[in-house]
């Protein structure tokens, strides 16, 4: 092996380190997120001198204070794939200082959210899940500029995804969630990553599996899915499962959680308020 | 010394006009080959619609948007599905689909009696009966040919009131193989013998209708509605929806590309020759290679939702005077999104993700 790499990200690590792996033969690539550093620290340190380069996102820095990092001569910065463009109504909410974990994992509606502030009811929730109501919230228009933002972010550590950005969304959406890709946008991810880095790839049609398939899936809603060229349909997933609940049992589930939270400990994440406050004055 | 700077037509010509800048360049749900529109429809302004089944999609899409969809034939007092079943607000009128231009001009004749009434009905294998010119507008039929011709009466009062009333008239033009009478050449709306009616090769004759028969059948058309109604604008398209059989000995493959082709020049042929006439480009959404078959259903044959709903989205995009959009929302992109993204997933979507 010419090198030892490894890579720490978020839930995109694994995804992301077997398809480094698959197309650079002669490195070998370990992953390792926060938990499995936190699982046994001890250990994952004393590996830490055999590595020759480190990928990593830098907000994990703070999740694993005790990584023993700079054990690692040559430190790499990693974007993260993120895209709202498909779950344009997903948001994170506070339960005071903490995210709050709802039916699936952190990821809440910000329709269900301002309904349920509003003071309605979930079955009245369930009726602005529309077409036209999704229109009015700006939820058909945001493409073009969060593709331009995702494409800035990666520019600015130095990938180039625009080769293959427009081929990601062509037969179904490239994302399970604002934060999950699927595969093969990170296979492309470490195709630009290791051309960055000044290696030779190995690219070919045998993909690594879609790890994070078995992960939370947030709904695309299927008027937004028509508008952007995909299948949509009220499919939402909680990790380990592959039982859907439909958008009937999500409302339903997130207002029976934040009715049994005292109202004020509930507040969007800040990018948030705006949409947030926009829809209640649409209800 | 200075080189001579390269000149040339291409030169500062707008991105629309390059394959690599409109086409190659964009997410292939993003593409939109509309130019320049000529008009805009407001929604005050009576839209009707004919032609093959894709001018279905339009006209539903115009009337979930609070447009004025002209219909000038229907019967409000049925229930939907039996209102739909017996083929009321389809399109503006009960004419079934107008897949051939020639079936259009003698539609506009017949209805303003420059045309002998068609008082014939074909027997379909259940007894009842059907009027050759449009066969499958009632999966019903009718009682008796009296009744057949009866209907048709009351239909071609519609027709023109349709053409007399629409500010906006969309043709979707279909195909150009035919089947018609040897007496007199009407265009039957489908083979005698298929839905009603019995094939006597003495009497109907196959037709493949060329360039210059297609468009000079759209052409007077054009003309003599522009007669009665000098203040509409037509917009014509081409069906992305492939012939579904050919009599043509050959490929259906071939019959389609023929027929498409002749279509698609005489939109262009009229669209040279009238100011107020436009042409919609849904046959090039659909049918691209960057759309590359995904705008299909599995029988390659079938527009499938999203295509239709690219097209859609490019018609009210160009064509609607707002836009097809009431409003600005407001979902902003993340350009400060540091709280979201370095949220870590909980340890059981880290667990999955490691599996």
């Amino acid at each position: 092996m010419s090198e030892h790499w490894l890579v720490m990200s978020n839930c995109q690590t694994v995804g992301l380190a077997n398809c480094l792996q698959a197309q650079a033969p002669d490195l070998a690539i370990t992953a390792m997120d926060p938990g499995k550093f936190k699982a046994h620290p001890w250990l994952a340190n004393r590996r830490m001198r055999g590595f020759d380069r480190l990928l990593v996102y830098p907000a994990i820095r703070q999740e694993v204070p005790k990584a023993r990092l700079d054990r690692i001569g040559i430190h790499v910065e990693l974007p993260i794939i993120t895209f709202r463009g498909y779950h344009p109504d997903l948001i994170y909410i506070f339960n005071r200082d903490k995210p709050l974990t709802g039916p699936i994992s952190h990821y809440h509606s910000a329709i269900a959210f301002a309904c349920f502030q509003q003071g309605m009811s979930a079955s009245e929730a369930l009726a602005c899940f529309t077409g036209p109501f999704f229109e009015r919230c700006g939820y058909l228009d945001i493409w073009s500029a969060e593709r331009d933002r995702l494409l800035a972010e990666f520019d600015a550590v130095h990938i180039d995804i625009r080769p293959y950005f427009r081929s990601w969304g062509r037969r179904t959406a490239f994302m399970y969630s604002y934060n999950h890709p699927r595969i093969e946008p990170l296979y492309d991810m470490a195709s630009a990553l290791l051309q960055s880095q000044g290696r030779a790839l190995r690219r070919s049609d045998l993909i690594p599996h879609d790890n994070l398939a078995n992960s939370a899936i947030f709904a695309i809603y299927p008027e937004i899915g028509e508008a952007l060229g995909v299948q949509g349909g009220y499919e939402f997933r909680s990790p380990g499962t592959y039982r859907a609940i439909g958008l009937t049992e999500y409302v339903e589930r997130c207002f029976a959680l934040y009715a049994s939270l005292p109202a004020g400990d509930l507040r969007p994440f800040p990018e948030f308020m705006r949409q947030v406050e926009h829809i209640r004055t649409l209800l | 010394m200075h080189r001579p700077l390269l000149r040339h037509p291409y030169r500062d010509l707008p991105s629309y006009r390059f394959w690599k800048r409109s086409v190659s360049a964009v997410e292939a749900h993003l593409i939109d080959p509309v130019t320049h529109p000529r008009f805009t429809i407001g929604k005050e302004e009576a839209i009707a619609t004919a032609g093959s089944c894709f001018a279905q999609h339009i006209s539903r899409r115009i009337s979930r948007s609070g447009y004025r969809y002209l219909v000038t034939e229907d019967r409000p007092d049925l229930p939907a599905d039996q209102r739909a079943a017996a083929g009321y607000g389809v399109f503006s009128a009960r004419f079934g689909n107008i897949y051939t231009t020639v079936q259009l001009l003698q539609l506009f004749e017949e209805a303003f009696g420059e045309r002998e009434l068609y008082a014939e009905a074909w027997q379909r294998p259940d007894g009842r009966f059907v009027d050759p010119l449009r066969q499958q507008i009632d999966g019903a039929g009718f009682a008796t040919p009296d009744c057949v011709t009866q209907d048709r009466a009351r239909h071609l009062r519609s027709v023109r009131r349709m053409f007399e009333q629409a500010d906006v008239f969309i043709y979707t033009l279909g195909l150009t193989e035919a089947w018609q009478s040897r007496i007199d050449g009407r265009v039957f709306s489908a083979a005698p013998g298929v839905v009603g009616g019995l094939f006597d090769p003495d009497l109907h004759e196959f037709a493949n209708f060329s360039v210059d028969e297609t468009y000079g059948a759209l052409r007077d058309f054009l003309v003599k509605f522009h007669a009665v109604n000098s203040r509409a604008k037509v917009l014509l398209t081409v069906s992305p929806v492939p012939l579904m059989a050919t009599y043509e000995d050959r490929s259906v493959l071939s019959s389609n590309t023929y027929s498409k082709s002749v279509l698609r020049i005489a939109a262009e042929m009229a669209i040279r020759d009238h100011a107020w006439v436009d042409y919609f480009p849904s046959f090039e959404i659909i049918t691209s290679s960057s759309a590359g078959g995904l705008y299909y259903q599995t029988d390659h044959r079938e527009v499938n939702a999203l295509g239709v709903a690219h097209a859609m989205r490019c018609f009210m995009r160009n064509y609607t005077k707002d836009g097809g959009r009431g409003e600005d929302g407001a979902v902003a992109p993340l350009y400060e999104h540091a709280t979201s993204r370095d949220v870590v997933c909980d340890e059981s979507i880290l667990d999955a993700a490691r599996a």
